[in-house]
């Protein structure tokens, strides 16, 4: 799926050449997002909160207690702002692609490596920051003479993590909207003026799957955090 | 990284994205949200806490209530027995005083009678006397000395009234 063109093509005129179009898509997503939450919590009432506010608090309540059920309470105050967000920002990613004029960010390996990318620093910080330079003591395995065969291994296992969650998010959302593509394309050249919408089904299946896909990935990225919290032992069993 | 496409520049702008997002999201959005849900969550327990307060104490002044209603109940009770045993003492010697003074009104009545029946007794007798007297002057014709006669007939009574009692 090559960059083509989005309503957001004209921005060219002040972004370089070299910038894909879903990096585009993505910071016009970013603005709309933090638009949208600056706008929503700016009258919070805690006596009578608005039906707006109520969904706010239920989706982010349910954010908070999914992260505090994976990671525990103490690691929760600080991940939840960072799952909750990587959360929202891949679902709005991958409904993007479905509007018509726009392409999901998510649909492009840069931005699901990248994420991924932050993922696995993050997870390398919670690790450092909960048992020190120790953590990495746990890539040499045990018993410790086999520390030149475990030490590769589980460095390999560690980058298949990140690896895994960014081609297993870019497959499925690419995958999606190429099979949109197709059958728009059926549609336009094969059916000719009988304009039969039979991508609509596989749209509103792909509503689900960016749903999916999001909680797939934050999921994933929990459990990552918790395992490197809860140290290699742990890991393990 | 060729041939997956990737490039390290656009990796750094989309992470940029959403490290952007993320600090967004984390001051207008995680923060107000989450601290007012603590908050509420707060105001609940604390609200929860006083109702349990707030039931402990009303409990505690029930117990007390109904210690004082149980030795308010004692103390009427003992009153009570202590007037019922007053009522009965002051009923016994109002009985006893009752009888007493009726035993002496009857006795005075009876004493006043009896003086009353002397008295008659002795109007009578003195009565018959004269009328003896009287009779027994026209009998024999005599002027009888009176008081002599008197005493005779008086002296006859008596011994009259010895046979009669």
């Amino acid at each position: 799926m090559e960059e083509h063109g989005t309503w957001l093509h004209f921005m060219y005129k002040f972004v370089p050449e070299w910038v894909p179009e879903p990096v585009i898509v993505t910071y016009f997503i970013v603005l709309v997002l933090a638009v949208t939450a600056i706008c929503a919590t700016r009258k919070l009432d805690r006596k009578n909160p608005s039906r707006f506010q109520t969904v706010l608090e239920m989706i982010v309540g349910g954010l908070a207690a999914f992260v505090e059920n994976i990671v525990g309470k103490e690691a929760a105050r600080t991940a939840v702002p960072i799952i909750g967000t990587i959360f929202i920002f891949i679902f709005s990613l991958n409904l993007f692609g479905i509007i018509p004029g726009f392409v999901s960010p998510t649909a492009n390996i840069n931005t699901t490596v990248a994420l991924a990318l932050f993922a696995f620093l993050t997870v390398q910080v919670y690790g450092v920051r909960k048992s020190g330079l120790a953590y990495f003591k746990h890539f040499l395995g045990e018993p410790i003479w086999l520390a030149p065969l475990m030490l590769p291994i589980h460095i390999i296992g560690e980058i298949a993590k990140p690896l895994s969650l960014a081609i297993r998010l870019f497959g499925n959302i690419y995958g999606e909207e190429m099979v949109i593509s197709v059958l728009i394309l059926i549609v336009t050249s094969v059916m000719g003026y009988c304009l039969i919408p039979i991508q609509f089904p596989i749209t509103l299946f792909s509503v689900f799957t960016s749903a999916v896909q999001a909680f797939v990935f934050s999921m994933l990225f929990s459990v990552y955090i918790a395992m490197a919290i809860a140290g290699h032992e742990e890991e393990h069993s | 990284m060729d041939i997956l496409n990737i490039d390290p520049k656009v990796l750094i702008l989309q992470i940029g994205a959403f490290a952007i997002l993320l600090i967004i999201f984390k001051v207008w959005l995680f923060t107000p949200i989450l601290g007012m849900i603590d908050a509420r969550k707060s105001e609940i327990e604390g609200d929860y806490a006083k109702a349990a307060d707030d039931r402990k104490s009303a409990e505690s002044l029930k117990a007390e209530y109904e210690k004082q209603m149980a030795s308010v109940k004692e103390r009427v009770a003992e009153k009570l027995n202590a007037a019922e045993t007053e009522a009965e003492e002051l009923k016994k010697q109002i009985l006893d005083d009752s009888r007493k003074e009726a035993a002496e009104i009857k006795e005075k009545a009876r004493i006043e009678i009896a003086e009353e029946k002397d008295a008659a007794f002795r109007a009578v007798k003195n009565e018959i006397a004269q009328l003896a007297v009287d009779a027994a002057g026209k009998v024999i014709g005599a002027n009888m000395n009176t008081e002599t006669n008197k005493k005779l007939v008086d002296d006859f009574i008596a011994g009259l009234d010895g046979k009669a009692k």
